[in-house]
């Protein structure tokens, strides 16, 4: 490279910049030799360089950036992930278990879904293209495509899961900071609609089946006390326990009674004659209540209404009802608990920086920007020039 | 290159097109003919001569592989953990046996750099060319393997193979520097080993950072080998266990090696031509 140059290129440069006053300690063809070397640096990184400042610190309209941060609260942990100072500037988001909700949110918060869930209340198109966005910045078409937009979106507004405060935080960007304010809003509610369904889904789940069940129990109970009725009725017996006692009770009275009249009989036998009309009623009377006796113990073993068998009914079907009002107690109580355990895991946001207005501009990042730009050109201009010399020194 | 200027003409043979064709076209020419040296010189020419290039990854890959699969623990998501091990220890191989032979590459060489047109960065990557290339050829065969013979399909060949490319030009910038930096010390040649061998526990090779708590997973990550095994492993495993990496970062770290080490080789070369 060094013998390259011509030195005639030098000469007529040499005079005019020799006129002018300014350049006091190079002489201007070590000057124009200079650029010439380095021209290659220049062109590579030197002027995207100048172009990317005069873009950022001349042209680039400001952004205003809004943010809000949240907690996503429920049972399910309070966000007790350890460390990750580095956090996420290295590995992207640092995944935790803990915290699914917040995750959740977070994703939606990313999503094509949480587009058209902020569209409905925003005005996304119109706010991304206000009059004093720059070209570079804005979004380019009028009418935009849902993916078109979403890539935007993604763009301008962020979201991040914080796993060591268990935090989200929600960033949005515009040209205005009333604008990024609203969308800022909007989006937390988004959000909170988004954990007020979640909720609603989950409280509904756990309730469901402790529901089905105290369903399931009263249908029971009341099945027991229809067939308990349909019972008592048919046997036009309310209580057969009882009844039957009540029918022992009288066959005993009965065979009391008869003995009584037998022992009547051999007493009065002893001293009347045998066709005396007392002798003969004695007689009737006591065949009267054999008869009565072998009835009604007929009455009670044998037969449709039979005791035994209505008793065994009788106990089968209050043995029933018993059971159902157990079950109908159990059920209840563990809806009880199903709607205290769903009252406790309700989730909700609960916000801890409120979307702000912001004074002055943060966005574009001008010197970081400018400076990363300057950098990575500088080493990849390095790399290449190294390869190129390489091939030059090949080709020699 | 001012010597470059000094040399006289060589006689011209042809007709002599423009200097970058031509540079590349000669450059092209000189690694292919250092790469069939150094297949020459390392596996010979009988028996099966360069088909131990890939028998010795393979075979290593496949013992450890064993190894752990004998050792039978249970890996989350269900993954396979011969196959697990084996995706790790390949790539490490790479970056092992780039490395380890970075010290001697000059010195091995030092007569051919003699000739003008051997520069010490051909030799670099002729060499480099050739470990890429049997592991990339392991990698392959092993993948199509295991989604013949098992069924195991990997989730993203695309980026397998990409995580390996940039872990290739990665070894490629560490090896130019540390060939540069031995012709210059002697004695770092020796402390390659050991600090090669030291990193295969911190490189991520044989396990997920899935399984660590994330502070630490934090500080591995600044290992930019970390990073490229969680992304081979994720092309490979897909979202079985969730990996962590970051590809601009490893970029960053590519940029800078080969920066430096392209650098380097060029002052190196001026130190090596006078003796």
């Amino acid at each position: 490279m060094k013998v390259s140059p011509s030195i005639k290129a030098f000469d007529p440069a040499a005079p005019a910049s020799a006129s002018v006053p300014g350049s006091s300690r190079k002489k201007p063809s070590r000057l124009m030799a200079g650029l010439r070397k380095w021209r290659g640096f220049l062109l590579a990184v030197v002027l995207p360089t100048a172009l990317a400042a005069t873009y950022f610190y001349a042209i680039a309209a400001g952004q205003f950036a809004s943010e809000a941060r949240f907690l996503v609260r429920g049972s399910s942990g309070g966000g007790g992930a350890l460390g990750g100072a580095l956090g996420a500037a290295l590995g992207g988001a640092g995944f935790k278990p803990v915290q699914e909700e917040a995750m959740a949110v977070r994703d939606f918060l990313r999503s094509q879904d949480a587009v058209r869930a902020v569209r409905q209340s925003v005005d996304l198109v119109s706010i991304w293209r206000r009059p004093e966005a720059d070209l570079p910045a804005m979004l380019w078409t009028d009418e935009p495509s849902v993916e078109t937009l979403t890539r935007y979106y993604r763009r301008m507004v962020t979201a991040e899961y914080d796993s060591e405060s268990g935090t989200v935080a929600v960033q949005a960007r515009s040209f205005r900071p009333e604008d990024s304010r609203l969308l800022a809003e909007a989006l937390l509610v988004a959000s909170e609609n988004l954990v007020n369904q979640l909720s609603e889904r989950q409280r509904e789940d756990t309730l469901g089946t402790a529901r089905r069940e105290v369903e399931i129990a009263e249908s029971r109970v009341l099945a027991a006390r229809e067939a308990l009725t349909t019972f008592r009725q048919e046997g036009r017996a309310i209580d057969p326990a009882r009844e039957s006692a009540a029918n022992v009770a009288s066959v005993s009275a009965l065979e009391g009674a008869l003995t009584q009249t037998r022992a009547e009989l051999q007493e009065k036998g002893a001293y009347m004659r045998a066709d005396n009309p007392q002798i003969q009623l004695l007689r009737n009377r006591i065949s009267a209540l054999e008869r009565q006796i072998v009835a009604e113990r007929e009455r009670l073993t044998t037969g449709e209404h039979a005791v035994p068998q209505q008793l065994a009914n009788y106990e089968r079907l209050m043995l029933e009802r018993e059971f159902a009002d157990r079950q109908l107690v159990s059920a209840a109580a563990s809806l009880e608990s199903a709607r205290v355990d769903a009252a406790r895991q309700q989730l909700y946001v609960a916000r801890i920086t409120q979307p702000q207005l912001s004074e002055s501009p943060q966005y574009p990042k001008a010197a970081f920007t400018v400076g990363s730009v300057f950098v990575v050109l500088a080493v990849v201009y390095g790399i290449a020039s190294l390869i190129l010399a390489g091939f030059r020194e090949h080709a020699a | 290159m001012s010597a470059a200027g000094t040399v006289p003409e060589p006689p011209s043979r042809r007709e002599r097109s423009h200097w970058l064709i031509e540079g590349i076209a000669t450059q092209g020419r000189v690694i292919g003919a250092l790469i069939m040296r150094e297949m020459q010189t390392r596996f010979g020419r009988h028996n099966l001569g360069f088909l131990w290039m890939f028998f010795e990854p393979l075979f290593l890959g496949c013992m450890v592989g064993l190894m752990h699969t004998a050792h039978g623990r249970q890996l989350p998501g269900g993954v396979n953990p011969f196959l697990f091990s084996i995706v790790g220890y390949v790539p490490f191989f790479m970056f092992r046996s780039i490395v380890n032979r970075a010290g001697s590459a000059l010195h091995s060489n030092l007569t051919l750099l003699f000739h003008r047109q051997v520069t010490p960065v051909d030799v670099m990557i002729a060499r480099n060319l050739l470990e890429a290339a049997a592991v990339i050829g392991v990698i392959v065969i092993i993948v199509s393997g295991a989604a013949w013979f098992f069924e195991i399909v990997p989730a993203n060949v695309a980026q397998i193979l990409f995580a390996l490319i940039l872990m290739c030009l990665l070894c490629h910038g560490l090896s130019m520097m540390l060939a540069a930096a031995t012709s210059r010390w002697e004695g770092l040649d020796r402390l390659i080993h050991p600090i090669t061998y030291l990193m295969m526990p911190l490189s991520g090779a044989f396990y997920a950072l899935h399984w660590f708590p994330s502070h630490l997973r934090e500080l591995l990550l600044w290992n930019p080998l970390v990073s490229l095994h969680e992304a081979i492993r994720e092309g490979m495993f897909g979202d079985r266990f969730p990996s962590y990496y970051d590809i601009p970062y490893v970029v960053w770290w590519i940029l800078g090696t080969n920066l430096l080490g392209l650098a380097a080789l060029r002052t190196a070369r001026r130190k090596l031509n006078i003796f």
